[in-house]
């Protein structure tokens, strides 16, 4: 393997990997998200009108992600993007990359598939995975703050006043 | 007859294996759940509420069920005594599934307190020039005024720390601490109302058992808020206590002119 055939795989595992890992967490199933839609313009694709997004993730029986039709216009994207990258290969290098390629839309959009399409088994499916969010860890802990005077920045120095002790504006509200 | 006796007895038999069955799934799933996250109380609370679920879906087939074979008996002794056996497993059914409850409860709260420790732990610094302050209280929420540069901060507890104390932890604790009069206090319940015409005596024991319940209660609750002495515990006991003394005004038996016990 040369070092541009390398280059050009790394590539495409990486920006495969950033589909998944914007497409995949979506809830709920069809929706969207700000870093979704970040992928959906850096590679040029339309994303579904709201309703029908959402019926196409009912219709595939997704429990969670972006639509598959939108992820498999991205991975198209990609791999049209690698197709046209693969100047300065060897013709068996080249030759191996393109079979890799035509492999790539399918077989990672069936993968998303069968992920996003995975419901959480027993009782406890959905506690647990809500568990793993650990959704409030940023407030596990203890911390303070100043009141600071929107006109001078001068910090609150007197609990229950509310004028700044330095340029005499208001340290909250109008005033 | 007999066959009727045995389907009763066979289907009895089923639902208990289900319940021993839904009940050795809960024990480590729930582990599971309170060793992964109880900071945030949404898991724990879905999967408690995911056990209820499931076994009052049981006692709900036990009245279904029961239905469907009264209807093919004629009354009398036998009938009573079946009826009473689909009773019993359905009381003893739910009184283990709330002794559960209240022990993974606890058992969340405990875990949380972990996490409290580990907030308390922590030294809070002025968010003007970043030297440590000592924080008048540390459960909840405080001003200090910096000594270094005068600025007032306002310091907020963690969220263990808030969850906590603000929240359903200490009720889970006391609740724990006082399983053994609660269990008393379901047995007088129980009773009392078995009884076609209870009398002052009985009323007297049931009041008893509900005071013991309290008690043991408000004790091992008060104890878990800081800064929480003799007088809060009692003011917390008359106020849990006085819901059964308006029941023993208000109710409708024989017992309606009962004057006895707080006001």
């Amino acid at each position: 393997m040369t070092e541009r055939d390398a280059q050009l795989r790394q590539a495409l595992a990486t920006q495969v990997a950033e589909i998944l890992d914007a497409a995949l967490p979506i809830e709920p199933a069809g929706g969207t998200s700000a870093a979704w839609d970040a992928v959906l313009r850096r590679l040029g694709v339309t994303p579904l009108p709201e309703d029908a997004r959402f019926a196409a993730a009912q219709r595939e029986q997704q429990a969670r992600g972006a639509p598959i039709e939108e992820v498999s216009s991205c991975l198209e994207r990609v791999v049209a993007a690698a197709r046209g990258a693969q100047a300065g290969l060897l013709p068996a290098q080249a030759m191996e990359l393109e079979a890799l390629l035509a492999r790539v839309p399918e077989q990672i959009a069936s993968q998303y598939r069968q992920a996003a399409c995975a419901r959480p088994r027993g009782m406890f499916g959905y506690a647990l995975a809500d568990a793993r969010q650990h959704r409030y860890e940023r407030w596990h802990k203890t911390s303070s703050y100043v009141l600071r005077c929107p006109s001078c920045g001068g910090p609150q120095l007197e609990a229950g006043s509310f004028t700044c002790e330095y340029c005499g504006a208001p340290l909250a509200g109008s005033g | 007859m007999q066959a009727i006796v045995d389907k009763w007895e066979a289907f009895l038999g089923k639902v208990s294996a289900r319940f021993r069955e839904i009940m050795a799934e809960a024990e480590p799933g729930l582990d599971e759940i309170i060793a992964t996250e109880v900071l945030d109380p949404a898991p724990v609370s879905g999967a408690l509420s995911a056990v209820k679920a499931r076994v009052y879906g049981l006692q709900k087939k036990i009245d279904e069920s029961w239905a469907s074979i009264d209807a093919q008996l004629e009354g009398g002794a036998l009938r009573n005594q079946l009826q009473e056996r689909g009773r019993a497993l359905s009381k003893q059914i739910e009184m283990e599934l709330e002794v559960f409850l209240i022990h993974k409860a606890a058992q969340a709260a405990r875990a949380l307190k972990v996490l409290v420790d580990k907030e308390l732990g922590q030294v809070p610094r002025c968010s003007g020039c970043g030297v440590d302050l000592v924080p008048p209280v540390r459960h909840e929420a405080s001003t200090v005024t910096c000594a270094h540069c005068n600025a007032v901060n306002t310091l907020m507890p963690g969220m263990a720390t808030l969850m906590f104390y603000r929240g359903s932890a200490p009720h889970a604790l006391a609740q724990e601490a006082a399983l053994a009069e609660w269990k008393a206090q379901q047995q007088a319940e129980q009773a009392f109302h078995d009884i076609r015409e209870p009398g002052p005596a009985d009323l007297k024991r049931l009041e008893a058992a509900h005071v013991a319940y309290w008690r043991t209660y408000c004790q091992a609750f008060c104890q878990l808020h800081p800064g929480w002495g003799p007088a809060e515990v009692e003011r917390e006991y008359t106020g849990r206590v006085g819901q059964f003394y308006y029941w023993a005004r208000h109710s409708n038996h024989t017992l309606a002119n009962a004057t006895w016990g707080p006001a």
